[in-house]
């Protein structure tokens, strides 16, 4: 088939005597104007940013989110990554420590848990001073769910990040 | 009546294999990771069978799964009872018909995990899958039956 | 207004996930919040924090909601803390507040727990159920005798039944119903009760003032509904003018049992165990409709047929002619093109195809109407059913497609054994006689982006089966015959197979062999054969097909792909409802005393509970009246399941349930032993009541259901259809 060229005025012109028909085709010719949605693989080391914010953290375990329901999760839609890494900073002048867990779990294409309750994934216990920053690296990806909890004897101020990645290495 | 796009412009363009509409897609992103199974297994029974409660040895589980690295089975289980899993898997040809009959066992075991437990087994455990057809067996050997909910997520990449 | 429910559960382990499942396909947005156990000092965890059961917080909270939906259930009416956290929520009945909806609610005297009996209200106006004191307090229903299990927990069979008649809408249905039940153990010998009303408390809400959007009396009482009144007088079983089954206290709806309580799971759209299906879904949609939810979706409901045409030899109780078994089946098509014009509805039929080719057997439509071993008055019949059905195809109400038992080697559908021997193509078109054409994939198969230049010989074909694309060479070919034995696991084979089936269509007269626009068919042994037939069948046109879970039954070796939906073709679920299993050839009756093994409706679907049809069909005439209800209410709540929670396809096989209709009045109303078939059995027409049953039920859920096509279905499938 082929091209003519046109001005504006005289496209116009036809379209109103000849609007674009609706043709009948089995099959319509197109060409995806995205192209990276074409590509058959994925950047391998691919990084999300899955939450980040301050916890008001004291004697109750809370979620990053600050709530004390077990129910509840911190991040959702966390399927597609194989590692999530958990990196902040504890503020606070005393010398207490920051209990921290870490929970998962699965959920039906409806968002409702297999089951109750949730998988321990780890328990950890970060010293301050000196080490008012922490990383925790959560191997176990996939999951869907995850709770991240926090608890110290004193009241403080947790600021974090939690940082997934999808694309593995050779083991 | 052809459908005709202006293009560059000021060209009316026929549609055709050579100058195709141009569209973004929309709505639509291929992701990482697809869930390919929500089941619960009915463990009260005895004798072998897979998460969908067959008992035909040759009947995958899962279908058309060529394209992932590996499935990670997620598991909950309401009950302690021991319990003996296998994981079969086997390639087809490109028609979808397996190549032969029988199974490659990928992995054996006593299934993970207490009562009211959470658990995972990546499949296969080291290196990648990519197989087409997976067969997931389990038994309860002794002890009282429970139920087994299970959710399968195949992943890419 | 954005459609929102709250979902009360206090076990995430024991939630069944068809809640969800049904919400979702409806476009109801909804909240799971946990109850942390089931007493009335519960504290509900929800997103916004976890409130006690009796604080303003948490029924400030419940105000964003259409309505809050109580999830929990008991097995038995000696259960002491089920859903005690709900008492309080009696008692919250201003405007503001949402509808809270109980079904099977627990509400029984067993309860000790003082917070629960103390904040009950005094002006309830059920008679709150005693398990010491059954009689007093409750109506045995259905007979009252006990399931061989428990009724709450009935799947794809073992329904009680009913007749609901409903006030307001002024209609009957068969619809199962469960108030309460009741058993020494929650697994066993469990019988289902009605609720006994309290008139004097119900006069006085009847006749108080309420206003709540959900009130559309605008009183604080109303009888919901109630189980009908016979229409026959040999139907003995009645109740008392105090028993109801549905009530509306203010905003609060008592109901029956709807989804059971155990850890079931759907598996995406895919359903594989009878008894993980919900029969009693009808009381979800109903409540959430007289709650004013208004979904964002309505449901269709479709209905499809298998074998239009096909017959048995003439045997025994019946005897009925080839002649006879053609008029009654002509009989119901007549009326299913009727119904299907009048309520603007398809009903799909796939047509029993190869009768022309590969087998001479009179049980297929070709030689129905050809062969001369079928009695010519029998053909002329046969050849009248054709025209009708050829009619419906072009007018929109009796679609027809391919349907092809003679693939296999076995009389089942695609892909039956790996070599069908003797296979007999067609002639003609692309893959029929004397065309020279492969019949299995090549010896080599190499992906064309890394085969070697100069390695192809130039008779290779490319062989596009979804994403694999390959180049062929070294094919097995047919040669110029048209008989071969033809390996079925390949495209190649699935071609031949699906032209050949296309052709038949053609020659009887269709203009197509994918039920006209649906590009749909619904597979024999709902065998779909797999990738290479997918492929094969969106290569001629089609949309979908309906298939079994094991799609190449019985060779077994292919499952259908996770979310049945393979490269945008659909692999709808298939609910078949016939009154007998296939193994039983025709059904004797709802119920037959001489039957073989499964051979009548209440064998095959389990509904002789505590032997309460088959000790007394003979002597009881109630009985059959007993036997319909079931049947219909078993039904009826499979074809339900199939619409809202798999989104799959419903049918029946109108030629095996067609002899034990009446002669002289096939298309007449089930009248128990007033209007009898050949064998002095009560006559029933299978078609005609599923489809005036499933009416009244659309008629009741006007903003929930409506009559559709497969379509719609497979548009539906598309819109709400996760990955």
């Amino acid at each position: 088939m082929s091209a003519e060229r046109i001005t504006r005025r005289e496209m116009l012109k036809r379209l109103i005597v000849a609007p674009i028909g609706a043709a009948v085709l089995t099959t319509l010719e197109v060409r995806q104007a995205s192209a990276a949605t074409m590509q058959p693989y994925y950047d391998p080391y691919f990084v999300a940013v899955l939450w980040e914010g301050r916890t008001r953290c004291d004697s109750l375990w809370r979620s990053l989110k600050g709530d004390v329901a077990p129910i509840l999760p911190a991040v959702q839609g966390a399927t597609p990554y194989d590692r999530l890494y958990w990196t902040g900073y504890a503020l606070g002048s005393a010398p207490v420590n920051v209990a921290m867990r870490v929970w998962a779990r699965a959920v039906d294409h409806n968002g409702v848990p297999l089951g109750n309750g949730w998988r321990p994934i780890g328990q950890a216990t970060i010293q301050t001073p000196p080490q008012r920053w922490f990383r925790v690296e959560i191997p176990e990806g996939h999951w869907d769910e995850y709770r991240l909890e926090v608890r110290s004897a004193t009241p403080r101020l947790v600021y974090s990040r939690v940082i997934a990645s999808q694309g593995y290495w050779k083991e | 009546m052809p459908v005709r796009f202006l293009r560059n412009a000021s060209e009316l363009a026929d549609v055709s294999m050579e100058s195709p509409l141009p569209v973004q897609v929309a709505n639509a992103k291929p992701v990482p990771a697809d869930t390919l199974l929500v089941a619960t297994t009915n463990m009260f029974l005895s004798g072998e069978r897979d998460l969908l409660g067959s008992t035909s040895t040759e009947l995958p589980t899962l279908d058309a799964c060529g394209q992932y690295r590996k499935l990670i089975w997620f598991y909950f289980r309401d009950g302690a009872a021991p319990t003996n899993y296998r994981v079969l898997a086997r390639a087809t040809d490109h028609n979808g018909a397996p190549l032969g009959t029988g199974w490659q066992e990928l992995a054996t075991g006593t299934l993970p995990g207490g009562a009211n437990s959470w658990n995972r087994i990546d499949i296969p455990a080291s290196g990648d899958g990519y197989y087409d057809q997976y067969r997931i067996v389990v038994e309860r050997t002794s002890g009282s039956g429970y139920s087994l909910i299970n959710k399968i997520v195949g992943v890419r990449g | 207004m954005t459609p929102k429910v709250c979902l009360i559960t206090s076990n995430l382990t024991r939630f069944n996930k068809a809640w969800t499942q049904t919400l979702r396909h409806l476009g109801i947005d909804y909240t799971l919040c946990i109850a942390t156990s089931g007493s009335a000092s519960a504290t509900i965890q929800t997103p916004q924090g976890a409130f006690a059961a009796n604080s303003p917080d948490l029924r400030g909270y419940f105000r964003q909601f259409d309505a809050v939906i109580l999830c929990d259930h008991a097995l038995t009416l000696s259960e002491t803390a089920v859903i005690n956290y709900s008492v309080f929520w009696l008692s919250w009945n201003d405007p503001e507040d949402p509808a809270f909806l109980f079904f099977n609610p627990h509400f029984s005297a067993a309860i000790t727990e003082s917070a629960y009996n103390s904040n009950f209200p005094s002006d309830f106006p059920i008679v709150r159920p005693n398990p010491s004191d059954l009689a007093g307090t409750l109506y045995a229903a259905d007979g009252g005798s006990p399931s061989a299990g428990n009724p709450l927990l009935a799947g794809g069979q073992s329904a009680r039944g009913a007749c609901i008649q409903f006030l307001a809408e002024n209609t009957r249905a068969h619809v199962m119903t469960v108030c309460n039940a009741h058993g020494a153990s929650g697994f066993v010998n469990v019988v289902p009760y009605y609720w006994k009303l309290n008139p004097a408390l119900h006069s006085t809400l009847a006749s108080t003032t309420y206003t709540h959007r959900v009130a559309r009396n605008g009183k604080a009482g109303e009888i919901v509904a109630v189980p009908a009144p016979p229409t026959n007088t040999e139907d003995t079983e009645t109740y008392p003018s105090d028993c109801v089954v549905a009530y509306r206290y203010r905003n609060i709806f008592w109901l029956p049992h709807t989804i059971r309580n155990l850890p079931d799971t759907v598996n995406l759209l895919s359903w594989y165990l009878v008894s993980n299906w919900t029969p009693m879904l009808f009381w979800l949609l109903y409540g959430l409709q007289i709650a004013g939810v208004r979904p964002r979706y309505r449901l269709p409901v479709q209905m499809e047929t298998d074998h239009p045409l096909d017959s048995f030899a003439s045997t025994a109780p019946f005897n009925f002619s080839y002649l006879q078994q053609m008029q009654m089946i002509l009989a119901q098509y007549d009326y299913m093109r009727d119904f299907a014009r009048g309520k603007n509805t398809a009903v799909i039929n796939g047509v029993r195809v190869g009768g022309r080719h590969r087998t001479t057997s009179i049980t297929f439509h070709w030689n129905l109407m050809y062969s001369t071993s079928v009695p010519a008055e029998a053909r002329a019949v046969a050849q009248q059913v054709n025209q009708l059905l050829i009619a419906g195809h072009r007018e929109g109400t009796l679609p027809c497609g391919v349907h092809d038992h003679t693939a296999g080697n076995f009389q089942g559908g695609y892909w039956l054994g790996d070599v069908r021997a003797g296979f007999r193509r067609h002639s003609g078109m692309r893959y029929g006689a004397p065309n020279n054409v492969p019949i299995n994939r090549g010896r080599c198969c190499v992906a064309p982006h890394v085969l070697p230049a100069g390695v192809a010989p130039p008779n290779a074909l490319t062989v596009q089966v979804g994403d694999a694309e390959m180049v062929e060479w070294d094919h097995t070919m047919s040669g110029t015959g048209d008989t071969f034995d033809l390996p079925l696991g390949n495209i190649h084979a699935a071609r031949i197979v699906i032209e050949s089936e296309i052709e038949e269509m053609l020659a009887l007269g269709f203009p197509d062999g994918y039920c006209a626009g649906h590009k749909y068919t619904n597979t024999a042994a709902n065998a779909s054969g797999g990738e290479c037939y997918w492929q094969a069948l969106k290569e001629f046109g089609f949309r979908g097909v309906r298939s079994a879970s094991a799609c190449n039954d019985p060779h077994r070796t292919k499952r259908v792909v996770a979310n049945r939906l393979w490269h945008g073709f659909h692999l709808v679920a298939d609910i078949g409802f016939d009154l007998q299993a296939s193994g039983a050839g025709y059904t004797r009756g709802l119920y037959y005393p001489n039957s073989p093994t499964e051979g009548d409706g209440v064998r095959h679907w389990q509904l002789d509970h505590s032997s309460d049809i088959s000790s007394g069909w003979t002597t009881n005439p109630a009985l059959a009246w007993r036997a319909y209800r079931r049947v219909l209410c078993q039904g009826i709540g499979n074809w339900l399941f199939a619409t809202a929670v798999v989104l799959g396809g419903f049918y029946i096989h109108p030629y095996t349930n067609s002899m034990i209709m009446s002669l002289s009045d096939p298309l007449a109303r089930f009248d128990g032993w007033s209007k009898q078939n050949v064998i002095g059995e009560p006559h029933y027409c299978h078609p005609v009541e599923l489809l005036e049953n499933m009416d009244a039920v659309v008629r009741l859920l006007p903003e929930y259901l409506y009559w559709g096509t497969i379509t719609d279905v497979m548009d539906h499938r598309e819109r709400v259809m996760d990955g």
